[in-house]
C-alpha cells in the first residue's frame, strides 16, 4: 500500500521543486505581508488552487497548532498584564478564570484554523450587545462618553459601534487616611459593579470594572475620601483593532494554504514548509493574543485609586511657597513633645 | 506731676513686662498638662494619652488675608504631605476674632490619625492651634480640644492701653 505513494513522491522529488518550491516562496512572500497588516486579497494564488484533500498528517498538525494556540495565549495574556503592571498573574476573576485569558480549566476544543468564521465573530462580539458570555471573552456594551447618556445599541450602525472602541483609564489620588478602609471600599466598588481585583497594594489599589459601570464606578471612589487628583485617559483603539482583525485574516488564509502545500509536499520540501508554517501560526497566536487583550481592555476599563501625597512631584516643585513654618505645621511636630527645661 | 510721670513710667513698665508673655490666651482643659520649653510653639498640652493642643505665633506677618492663609494652609497639608481634608469651617475666638477650623486625617505608620488646625490673624500676627492624636485617643478627647478652641483669644480687650495692644496685652 505505502509503495505507491512512495513512489510518487518519489517521481515528484526527481521533476523538482519546480511548481511546489514556487507556490513556497509565493506562500512566504505573501506571509511577509501579514506583518505589515495590510488589507490586501487573502485569494489564493493559482498554483495552490490546485492541492485539495486532507491528509492525516496534515490534521494532526492542526490539532497541534489548535492546543499550542491556546497554550499560547494564555501565557501571552497573563504576561501582557503583568508587563503592563495592572494584573498579576495569581490575579483571577471571581469565577476563577485566570485575567485576560482562556479559561485554564475550561480548555476550548481544537478549533479549525480556516474559514473567516472567526474573525466575524469576533467583530460581531466586539460591542457584545445580545448574547451574555464571560467578561474576559465578550466586551460589554459601549458605555457612553462621560457625562451623556448611553446611545439605544439597536439603532446604531456597525460603523457607529467600531468606532467606540475606547479603553477608559482612570487614576485617583486620595489623600492619606484610613488607608485600609478605603481599599477595602474600593474593592467592593469593583463586585458591586461587576468588576474584579486587578491589583492590591500597601497604598494602592487596581480595579476592572465593566465599561458601562465606569462612570458610576469612579463616582463611588469620589466619596471615599478628600480627592486630590484625577486623571481620566480615553484611548480609541478602533484602528489598531481593524488592523489586527486583518493581519488575523491574511495569517489564516495562509495557514491553512500552508497546510495544503504540506500534504502534498516531499520531505525535503515538507521541513521548510513546516517551519514556515510554524512561523506563520505563532504569529497568528501572537495577534489573537493581542485581540483579546484589546477586546478585554475595551469591555472593562481600569481604575486605579492611590492614597499618596502629590508633593514629591507636582505640588512641591511648582508652587511651594517660601513660608518656612508651613513646613513645620502637622503630626509629625506636633507630637513630638520637647522635653521641659 | 511727680505722681503722673511715675504713673506713666510704671504703665511703661508694666506693659513691657507683659510684652514679654504672650500675646494670646488659651486655657488649658481638664485632663491636660501645659508643657515648658516647648520649642516652636509657644503653648502645648497634653493628655497622659498623648491628645496634644498648641498654639504657634507667626510674628509680623501682615500680608495675606485669612483666605490666602488657609490656601496655602491646604495646599502645604493635602498636596504636599497628603492630608485628608475632612471638614472646613468658620471658627470663632473667644474674644470674637473669625477663623478658620480646618480638620485633616492622616495615616501614620498605618494608623488613622487626626490633626485639627486653626488659623487667626490678628495683630500683624498668624495664631496657629493645632491639636492631634491617634482617632481613637483624640474622639475621646475631643469635648476638652473644642472647648479649648473655643477659649483661645487673639485680641487683647484691653481698655488701659490700646495703642500697646498691637504688641501685646495686658488685659485677657
Amino acid at each position: 500500500m505505502t509503495e505507491p505513494t512512495t513512489g510518487r513522491r518519489r517521481a515528484r522529488n526527481e521533476r523538482g521543486p519546480g511548481p511546489l518550491a514556487t507556490a513556497l516562496l509565493a506562500a512566504a512572500l505573501a506571509s511577509s505581508t501579514i506583518a505589515c497588516g495590510t488589507a490586501g486579497s487573502s485569494a489564493p494564488h493559482p498554483s495552490l488552487a490546485r492541492g485539495g484533500g486532507s491528509s492525516r498528517q496534515g490534521y494532526a498538525r492542526q490539532e497541534a497548532a489548535g492546543g499550542m494556540k491556546r497554550t499560547s495565549v494564555e501565557s501571552k495574556s497573563t504576561a501582557d498584564y503583568d508587563h503592563d503592571g495592572v494584573l498579576d498573574a495569581d490575579d483571577a476573576r471571581p469565577d476563577g478564570a485566570a485575567i485576560g485569558s482562556v479559561s485554564a480549566k475550561e480548555p476550548a476544543p481544537p478549533r479549525e484554523p480556516s474559514d473567516d468564521a472567526e474573525p466575524q465573530k469576533v467583530a460581531q462580539n466586539v460591542p457584545a450587545t445580545t448574547a451574555p458570555a464571560s467578561p474576559a471573552a465578550q466586551p460589554q456594551a459601549p458605555p457612553p462618553p462621560p457625562g451623556k447618556p448611553a446611545p439605544r445599541q439597536e439603532t446604531e450602525p456597525a460603523a457607529e459601534l467600531s468606532r467606540s472602541l475606547i479603553i477608559y483609564t482612570a487614576r485617583v489620588t486620595l489623600a492619606v487616611y484610613q488607608v485600609d478602609t478605603g481599599l477595602a471600599a474600593v474593592e467592593r466598588i469593583a463586585k458591586e459593579s461587576g468588576g474584579y481585583l486587578a491589583l492590591r497594594r500597601d497604598r494602592e489599589i487596581t480595579i476592572r470594572v465593566p465599561r458601562a459601570r465606569f462612570e458610576g464606578a469612579l463616582a463611588a471612589v469620589d466619596k471615599i475620601g478628600d480627592v486630590l487628583h484625577r486623571d481620566i485617559e480615553a484611548q480609541d483603539v478602533t484602528d489598531e483593532y481593524t488592523d489586527l482583525e486583518i493581519r488575523i485574516k491574511n495569517a489564516r488564509a495562509m495557514q491553512k494554504r500552508l497546510q495544503q502545500l504540506l500534504e502534498r509536499a516531499a520531505v525535503k520540501e515538507a521541513i521548510a514548509i513546516e517551519r514556515e508554517l510554524h512561523r506563520v501560526t505563532e504569529e497568528l497566536e501572537r495577534m489573537e493574543g493581542k485581540i483579546k487583550l484589546l477586546k478585554d481592555k475595551v469591555a472593562f476599563s481600569t481604575i486605579t485609586v492611590a492614597f499618596e501625597a502629590r508633593g514629591s512631584s507636582v505640588a512641591a516643585s511648582r508652587v511651594r511657597l517660601p513660608f518656612p513654618w508651613l513646613t513645620q505645621l502637622g503630626l509629625p511636630n506636633l507630637l513630638n513633645l520637647h522635653e521641659e527645661r | 506731676m511727680r505722681a503722673l510721670v511715675t504713673a506713666v513710667l510704671g504703665l511703661t513698665l508694666a506693659a513691657s513686662s507683659v510684652a514679654c508673655g504672650r500675646p494670646f490666651d488659651v486655657k488649658t482643659p481638664p485632663g491636660f498638662v501645659e508643657l515648658e520649653g516647648q520649642g516652636d510653639y509657644q503653648y502645648r498640652a497634653t493628655t497622659p494619652e498623648g491628645v496634644v493642643v498648641a498654639v504657634r505665633v507667626v510674628e509680623d506677618e501682615k500680608r495675606g488675608d485669612l483666605s490666602f492663609w488657609t490656601e496655602a494652609l491646604l495646599l502645604q497639608l493635602r498636596e504636599i504631605s497628603g492630608y485628608a481634608l475632612t471638614s472646613s469651617s468658620e471658627i470663632t475666638s473667644n474674644d470674637g476674632t473669625k477663623g478658620r477650623l480646618l480638620q485633616f486625617g492622616h495615616d501614620e505608620d498605618n494608623k488613622p490619625y487626626v490633626y485639627w488646625v486653626a488659623i487667626f490673624a490678628a495683630q500683624d500676627r498668624l495664631f496657629l492651634v493645632e491639636t492631634g492624636a491617634p482617632k481613637p485617643q483624640f474622639d475621646r478627647a475631643r469635648p476638652s480640644v473644642e472647648w479649648t478652641l473655643k477659649s483661645v483669644r487673639v485680641q487683647c480687650s484691653s481698655i488701659v492701653a490700646p495703642v500697646l495692644a498691637s504688641r501685646t496685652c495686658n488685659h485677657w
